[in-house]
C-alpha cells in the first residue's frame, strides 16, 4: 500500500512535470470535443431533414383536408368530388415512415449516412431501395465517420502506446532498474503499480470525454441510463484491452523504441490488417449478387401478370383476400383495369417477388453473419459494433426500421384498401384515423453485450496474466 | 563532386545497416505479404464480378433482342447497364463499394447508378478493404517512418553525429544522404512489387491507356514514399531522442494518414450540403408536375404539344394525325423529365464536385488525401469515373426511349391503341450499350491539385531540409 | 595551433567559460583539468565549433572558428567521451564510412593500418563493433583520427571507464601522435593520466582556467596538491 502510494505521488508528478504527456491528454479531449461537433453536425442535419419531411406531410395534409371543404370555385368543387378517393389520397397524401436519430446517435455515427431513415409508403409496395437511399458523395462513405467512436476506437490506443511504451524502459534507461528492484522488491510490482496509475488517469480522462459527449449530443431526449453504463463499460474495457497489449509487450522488456513500435505494428494489426483482412475474406467467399435475377424476373412477371385476363386477376384477388369478398362485383371486376384487376396484379406480383427476394435476403442476411462471426474474435470492430449499437445506428436497428415501414406499409394498405376496393370515398374525419408510424427501436441486447463484455474481460485477464508471467519469467533470468 | 559523393555515402550506410539490423528484411516480407494477399483477392473478386456482370449483361440483351412487343411496353421493360471495372480496380479498389454498379434503363424514370456493397453491409466495411491501395497508403509509410525515426536521433544518442559533423558533413548533406538511403531501402523494397503488378498490364493488352495509367500510379506512390522519407527523418532531426522522435512519427502518422482525411471530408461534406433524398425525390417530382418556372404543368405542357402539333399538321383532331400523338406526348415528357432530372440532380452533382474541388485544395495539407484522390484517379474507381458512366448510361438511356418514342409515333397506330407489336428486326437494330472509357489525361487534369499538392509536398521537404539543417549545427544550444 | 581569446559562453545565468586565454603549440598535449562543470567540454564544443561563444574568439591553425563553419573543421578530428560508432557495422566499415565522409577513399589494407596502428587486434577489425569493448571502440576512433590526418585532436575524457592497461595503450598512441606532431587537447579529470601523457597542463575551476604549467618539472603528487587547493 505504501509502495502504491509512493509510486502514485511519483508518476503523477512525472505526468505534470512531462509537457507532452499534458498535451497529450489535452489533445485527446480536444479531437473529442471535435468530434461530438461533427457528430452533432451530421445529426443535427438528420433532424432538420427529418422535420422537412413532417413539414412537407403536414402541408400536404391541409391542402387534402381543404379539398374537402373548399368549394368556392367550380375547380375546387370539382376536386371536392374526388378529394375523397383513397387511389387520389394515396397518390397525394402518401405516408411516411421515419427513424429518427436516438439520443446517442451524435456520438456513434455508424450507418447513419449510407441506410435508408425514411420511406414513403404508399397501398403498393416500393421494390426500389434505390428510391430512399440517402444521398451522398461516396467519398465521405468512403472517407468513414468522424464521431466520438471513432475517437475512442482509433486514437484512444495511440494515446495507450504513448503513455506505455517506456514503462519499462525508461527506469532500465535512466539506471534505476537496480536500484528499484532493491528498493522496491520487485521491478515487475513497480511496473504493475505505474501501469495501473496510467489506466486511471486515461479512465477518468474517458469518463469525463464520455460524459461530455452524453451532454453535448445534439439530441431530443435524454439517453437511457443502460445505454450511458454500457458505453462506460465498453470505453472502458476497450481502454485495458489496449493496456493489457501495452502490458503485455513491455513484459518482454525490450527497449523504449522497440516496444514502442511492436505496439505500433500492434495497432496496426487489431485496426487496420485484421478488420480489411477480414471483410477481404468474407467478399471472396460470397461475392454479392448482382439482383440481376430479381430484376429479370420482376420484368417478366410483371409482363406475364398484366397481360392476364381481368378476370383470372381479380379472382386470384379475392381468393388471397377474402375480407373484401363480399363488395365483389364480378361484372364491373372483370373489365380491363378495374380497380380488383389492379390490385390482383399488384397482389399476384408482390406474393411472386417475396419468393425471389427472400433467398437474395438470406444471402446477405449469411454474408452479414459471417462477417461478424469473423470480427468478434477483434475486440475493435466489438467495440465499434456495440457503440454503434448503443447509438442505435448498427444494422439490427435499421433492419428493424426497414421491417417495421413495411408493416406499416401493409396497415396503410389496409386502411385505404378498405375504401379503395369497395369504391368508398373517404370523408374528411377519416384523414384523422390514419394509421401512424412509430420506429420502436429494436430492445438493447443487454445480455448478449453483458456476455460478451465478460468474455473480454475474461481475455483480458488471461492476457495480463500471460504478461505477468513474461515478466516475472524474465525477472528470474535476469 | 564531393558534396555527392558524401550524400551517396550517408545513403549507402543506412541501407546496409538496416538490412544487417534486419528491419528492411522484415519490412520487405511483411509489405509483399500484405500486397500478395491484397492482389490475389482484388483479381478474384474482380473476375467474379466481370464474369457475373457479362453474362448478366448478355441475359439483358439477349431478352430484349428476341422480343415481340409494342415499343412503349419495350420502353417499360427496358434493359440494364453494368458499370465496367478499369483493369487497375484490382489495385486501388477506390469508391466501388460505395458506389452502384447496376444502371435501369426504363420509360418515364430517370434512375441513378444502384446498388452498392456498402448499403447492404454493416459499419465492419468502414474499417476498410485489403488492397494494394491500402498497402501503400496507409501500411508503407508506417513502415517508412518506423524505418526512419531514429535515423539522426540514433547518430545523436551514440555521439557519432558530433563525429560525423567534425568529419566535415555538412548538416543538410547528412539530412539528404539518410532520407535517400531510407528512400532506397523503400525502393528495393516497393520497385520489385511495381514491377510484378505491371506485368499483367502489359501482358493482358489493356492498351496504351492502361499502361499510362499504370505508370502514373506507379509514379504517384513513389513520391509519396519519398515524402514520407523525408518526413520521417524531418521528425528525427527535429527530436532530442529516438523515443521522442518514434511518438513524434507516429503522431505525424496518425494525423495525417487517419485522423484529418475523416475530419477534413466531414467538414467539407458539412459545409457543401447535399438535399435529403426525400427533398430531392420531392422537387424533381413537383418540379415535373407543376413544371419549372413558366413551363406549366404537365397537363399545360400535354396541351401546348397537342396545339403545335395540329396546326403543324394543320388538322383539328388526334385521330386525323398522320403520327401517332401518343408517341410524341412521351417523348415530350421524356424530354422535360430529363431537364427536370438534370437541374436538380445537376445541382446536387455540383456540390459534390464543389466538394471532391475541396478535398483537392486540402490535400495541400496532407499528401495522404493527395495520392489517394490521385491513385482513385488513374485507377478509375473515384467519383469521376463514376459520373462518366452515369453520363454515358444516361445518354444511352435518353436515345434508347426516344427511338422507341418516335418508332410508336411512326408506326401509324391509332392513337391510344395498343395492338401495333414490333418484333425482333427492330430491337435486334437498336444499338447495345459500350462504355467508352476516360482517357489517363483526363483523370489526371480531375485531380490535377492532388497532383501539384504532391509536388508541393516534395518542395516542402526540401525547404524544411534546410531549415531542420539549422539544428543539427547547434548542438549544444 | 590553437588559440582562445577572451572566449566567453554563457548560458542564462550560468557562466560555463569566463574569459578564456589559451594558446597551444604544434605538437603539445594540453589537458585541460578540472571538476565536473569545470567548462573542459564547453572549452572543446566552442573549439569544435558545435556551439556558438557568448564573446571572445577561438582559432584553430589560424582560422577563426564559426559555429558550424567548415573551413576549421578540415584540421581536427576529435574522440568522445562515449565512442559508440555504429553497432551493426565493422570496425573497417566504420572507419571507411568516416573516412569516405571526410573525403578519403583508401584501400582496406591501409584502413587496417591504420586500426592497428591505432592499437587494434587484426582479427577484431572485421567483428561488428556491437561486440568490441569500450577502449576497442576507442581505437576505431582513433584510428578514424589518424586516416584524416588532423593537425588538431580534441579528446573528451578519453581514458574514462577504460581499464589500466587500455588506459596505459591510450597514453602510448597519444605520446606517439604528439612527437609526430599533432596537436592534441584533452579534458580530462584523471590527474595521473594528464602527467603522464600531456606537456601541459591546465587547471580549470567554475569557466575560469586558473593555472597553466609544463608536466616537465612537476610530478602527480605535486599536481594533486596543486589541483585540491585550486578547487
Amino acid at each position: 500500500m505504501k509502495l502504491l502510494k509512493t509510486i502514485f505521488i511519483f508518476e503523477w508528478r512525472q505526468l505534470c512535470r512531462q509537457g507532452w504527456l499534458l498535451s497529450g491528454l489535452c489533445l485527446f479531449l480536444a479531437v473529442s470535443l471535435l468530434s461530438v461537433y461533427s457528430g452533432n453536425r451530421t445529426v443535427g442535419k438528420r433532424w432538420v431533414q427529418a422535420d422537412s419531411v413532417r413539414e412537407a406531410y403536414h402541408k400536404d395534409f391541409e391542402a387534402a383536408l381543404k379539398r374537402f371543404t373548399d368549394t368556392s370555385t367550380s375547380k375546387g368543387k370539382a376536386e371536392a368530388k374526388t378529394a375523397g378517393m383513397a387511389a387520389v389520397i394515396n397518390f397525394r397524401l402518401p405516408q411516411h415512415a421515419v427513424k429518427y436519430p436516438e439520443p446517442l446517435a451524435a456520438l456513434s455515427l455508424g450507418l447513419t449516412d449510407i441506410r435508408p431513415w425514411h420511406e414513403q409508403v404508399r397501398y403498393v409496395k416500393n421494390y426500389n431501395d434505390a428510391t430512399e437511399m440517402p444521398v451522398n458523395n461516396p467519398m465521405t462513405l468512403f472517407a468513414g465517420n468522424f464521431d466520438l467512436a471513432f475517437v475512442i476506437i482509433y486514437f484512444l490506443p495511440l494515446l495507450v502506446l504513448a503513455y506505455c511504451y517506456s514503462l519499462y524502459s525508461s527506469e532500465k534507461e535512466a539506471g534505476t532498474l537496480a536500484m528499484l528492484a532493491v528498493q522496491a522488491g520487485s521491478v515487475a510490482r513497480v511496473v504493475r503499480l505505474k501501469l495501473l496509475f496510467r489506466f486511471l488517469v486515461l479512465a477518468a480522462l474517458l469518463l469525463v470525454v464520455n460524459g461530455l459527449g452524453f451532454v453535448l449530443a445534439e439530441k431530443r431526449a435524454a439517453p437511457g441510463v443502460p445505454q450511458m453504463l454500457l458505453w462506460c463499460l465498453f470505453s472502458l474495457l476497450y481502454l485495458l484491452f489496449w493496456l493489457g497489449i501495452a502490458y503485455f509487450i513491455v513484459a518482454f522488456r525490450q527497449g523504449a523504441t522497440a516496444t514502442g513500435m511492436y505496439l505500433a505494428a500492434c495497432w496496426m494489426l487489431v485496426l487496420v490488417i485484421l478488420p480489411s483482412l477480414a471483410n477481404t475474406i468474407v467478399q471472396q467467399r460470397h461475392s454479392l449478387p448482382l439482383k440481376d435475377e430479381i430484376a429479370a424476373y420482376r420484368r417478366h412477371q410483371s409482363e406475364e401478370i398484366w397481360n392476364t385476363p381481368a378476370r383470372i386477376l381479380s379472382d386470384s384477388f379475392n381468393r388471397y383476400n377474402p375480407q373484401y369478398a363480399s363488395t365483389a362485383d364480378p361484372a364491373k371486376d372483370t373489365l380491363h383495369l378495374s380497380t380488383r384487376y389492379v390490385a390482383g396484379y399488384y397482389d399476384l406480383l408482390e406474393r411472386r417477388m417475396e419468393r425471389v427476394i427472400a433467398p437474395y435476403e438470406r444471402e446477405i442476411e449469411d454474408r452479414n453473419r459471417q462477417l461478424a462471426a469473423l470480427s468478434a474474435w477483434n475486440p475493435a470492430s466489438v467495440a465499434q459494433q456495440w457503440l454503434n449499437t448503443l447509438a442505435g445506428t448498427e444494422l439490427p436497428a435499421y433492419d428493424q426500421f426497414s421491417r417495421q415501414a413495411d408493416q406499416f406499409q401493409r396497415s396503410w394498405k389496409t386502411f385505404l384498401y378498405d375504401f379503395h376496393i369497395p369504391g368508398k370515398q373517404l370523408q374528411a374525419a377519416d384523414l384523422e384515423r390514419f394509421p401512424v408510424f412509430r420506429y420502436q427501436p429494436p430492445e438493447l441486447p443487454v445480455r448478449g453485450m453483458l456476455y460478451q463484455a465478460f468474455m473480454l474481460f475474461c481475455g483480458l485477464c488471461v492476457l495480463f496474466a500471460t504478461g505477468s508471467f513474461v515478466f516475472n519469467g524474465k525477472d528470474q533470468a535476469s | 563532386m564531393k558534396k555527392q559523393n558524401m550524400v551517396l555515402t550517408i545513403a549507402v550506410k543506412e541501407v546496409v545497416a538496416a538490412f544487417r539490423s534486419r528491419v528492411a528484411t522484415l519490412l520487405a516480407f511483411i509489405t509483399w505479404i500484405l500486397l500478395g494477399v491484397a492482389v490475389y483477392t482484388g483479381m478474384q473478386q474482380e473476375r467474379e464480378a466481370a464474369g457475373k456482370k457479362s453474362r448478366a449483361a448478355s441475359l439483358f440483351r439477349h431478352e430484349w433482342e428476341e422480343q415481340e412487343a409494342n415499343p412503349h411496353s419495350a420502353a417499360h421493360f427496358g434493359t440494364y447497364l453494368f458499370k465496367p471495372h478499369t483493369f487497375l480496380s484490382i489495385y486501388d479498389h477506390g469508391l466501388n463499394r460505395f458506389l452502384g454498379e447496376t444502371y435501369r434503363v426504363e420509360a418515364h424514370v430517370q434512375h441513378e447508378v444502384n446498388h452498392s456493397e456498402a448499403e447492404t453491409a454493416g459499419s465492419q466495411l468502414r474499417f476498410g478493404e485489403l488492397s494494394a491501395a491500402m498497402v501503400f497508403q496507409l501500411l508503407v509509410p508506417l513502415l517508412v517512418l518506423l524505418l526512419s525515426f531514429n535515423a539522426i536521433t540514433r547518430e545523436r544518442e551514440s555521439n557519432t553525429l558530433r563525429l560525423l559533423l567534425i568529419q566535415g558533413v555538412k548538416p543538410a548533406a547528412l539530412i539528404r544522404g539518410k532520407i535517400w538511403g531510407i528512400y532506397f531501402i523503400v525502393l528495393l523494397v516497393v520497385l520489385p512489387a511495381f514491377l510484378l503488378m505491371g506485368i499483367p498490364v502489359i501482358v493482358q493488352d489493356h492498351g496504351q491507356d492502361a499502361l499510362l495509367r499504370y505508370g502514373l500510379f506507379t509514379v504517384a506512390y513513389l513520391v509519396y514514399f519519398f515524402l514520407f522519407s523525408g518526413i520521417g527523418v524531418l521528425v528525427s532531426a527535429w527530436s532530442r531522442h529516438s523515443n521522442a522522435a518514434l511518438i513524434g512519427s507516429l503522431g505525424v502518422w496518425f494525423l495525417l494518414a487517419v485522423l484529418v482525411p475523416r475530419a477534413a471530408v466531414r467538414m467539407i461534406d458539412e459545409n457543401n450540403r447535399l438535399p435529403s433524398r426525400f427533398e430531392l425525390n420531392r422537387r424533381i417530382a413537383q418540379g415535373y408536375s407543376k413544371g419549372m418556372g413558366e413551363d406549366g404543368t404537365s397537363i399545360e405542357r400535354n396541351r401546348k404539344l397537342l396545339d403545335s402539333t395540329l396546326k403543324r399538321y394543320k388538322v383539328d383532331s388526334v385521330q386525323q394525325l398522320p403520327v401517332n400523338f401518343d408517341g410524341l406526348a412521351m417523348q415530350n415528357g421524356e424530354d422535360y423529365n430529363t431537364k427536370v432530372y438534370e437541374h436538380y440532380a445537376g445541382e446536387v452533382e455540383r456540390t459534390v464536385r464543389q466538394q471532391q474541388e475541396s478535398l483537392g485544395w486540402v490535400s495541400f495539407f496532407d499528401p495522404f488525401i493527395a495520392v489517394q484522390q490521385v491513385s482513385m484517379g488513374v485507377a478509375g474507381t473515384d467519383y469521376h469515373h463514376h459520373l462518366s458512366f452515369h453520363r454515358q448510361a444516361k445518354t444511352y438511356r435518353d436515345e434508347f426511349i426516344r427511338i422507341l418514342n418516335m418508332d410508336l409515333a411512326n408506326s401509324g397506330s391509332a392513337y391510344l391503341s395498343y395492338g401495333y407489336k414490333a418484333g425482333p428486326e427492330f430491337f435486334k437494330k437498336m444499338k447495345d450499350f459500350r462504355y467508352n472509357p476516360q482517357p489517363a489525361g483526363l483523370a489526371v487534369g480531375q485531380h490535377r491539385w492532388s497532383w501539384l499538392a504532391l509536388a508541393a509536398w516534395c518542395l516542402l521537404v526540401y525547404i524544411l531540409v534546410n531549415i531542420s539543417a539549422k539544428r543539427l549545427t547547434n548542438i549544444y544550444p | 595551433m590553437l588559440q582562445a581569446i577572451q572566449l566567453t559562453k554563457k548560458y542564462q545565468q550560468h557562466t560555463a567559460l569566463d574569459h578564456l586565454n589559451l594558446e597551444v603549440a604544434k605538437g603539445e598535449i594540453f589537458c585541460l583539468l578540472g571538476q565536473n562543470g569545470a567548462g573542459k567540454t564547453t572549452t572543446i564544443n566552442l573549439f569544435l565549433g558545435f556551439t556558438a561563444a557568448t564573446s571572445g574568439q577561438a582559432f584553430v591553425n589560424g582560422l577563426e572558428v564559426k559555429p558550424g563553419a567548415a573551413d576549421t573543421r578540415k584540421f581536427i578530428a576529435y574522440i568522445p567521451e562515449v565512442v559508440q560508432l555504429y553497432g551493426n557495422l565493422t570496425g573497417v566499415e566504420n572507419l571507411d564510412f568516416f573516412c569516405r565522409l571526410a573525403g578519403f577513399r583508401y584501400p582496406a589494407d591501409m584502413l587496417k593500418g591504420f586500426l592497428q596502428k591505432a592499437g587494434l587486434q587484426p582479427d577484431a577489425h572485421a567483428r561488428r563493433l556491437s561486440g568490441y569493448s569500450k577502449g576497442m571502440r576507442q581505437k576505431v576512433g582513433i584510428a578514424i583520427a589518424l586516416a584524416k590526418n588532423a593537425e588538431v585532436i580534441f579528446m573528451d575524457e578519453p581514458t574514462s571507464g577504460l581499464d589500466p592497461r587500455s588506459t596505459q595503450e591510450f597514453a602510448d598512441i597519444a605520446r606517439q601522435l604528439g612527437s609526430e606532431g599533432k596537436t592534441i587537447l584533452m579534458a580530462t579529470h584523471d590527474i595521473f593520466n594528464a602527467v603522464n601523457v600531456g606537456t601541459t597542463i591546465g587547471i580549470m575551476n567554475k569557466g575560469v582556467l586558473v593555472h597553466t604549467l609544463a608536466t616537465a618539472g612537476i610530478t602527480a603528487g605535486e599536481l594533486q596538491q596543486l589541483y585540491l587547493e585550486t578547487i
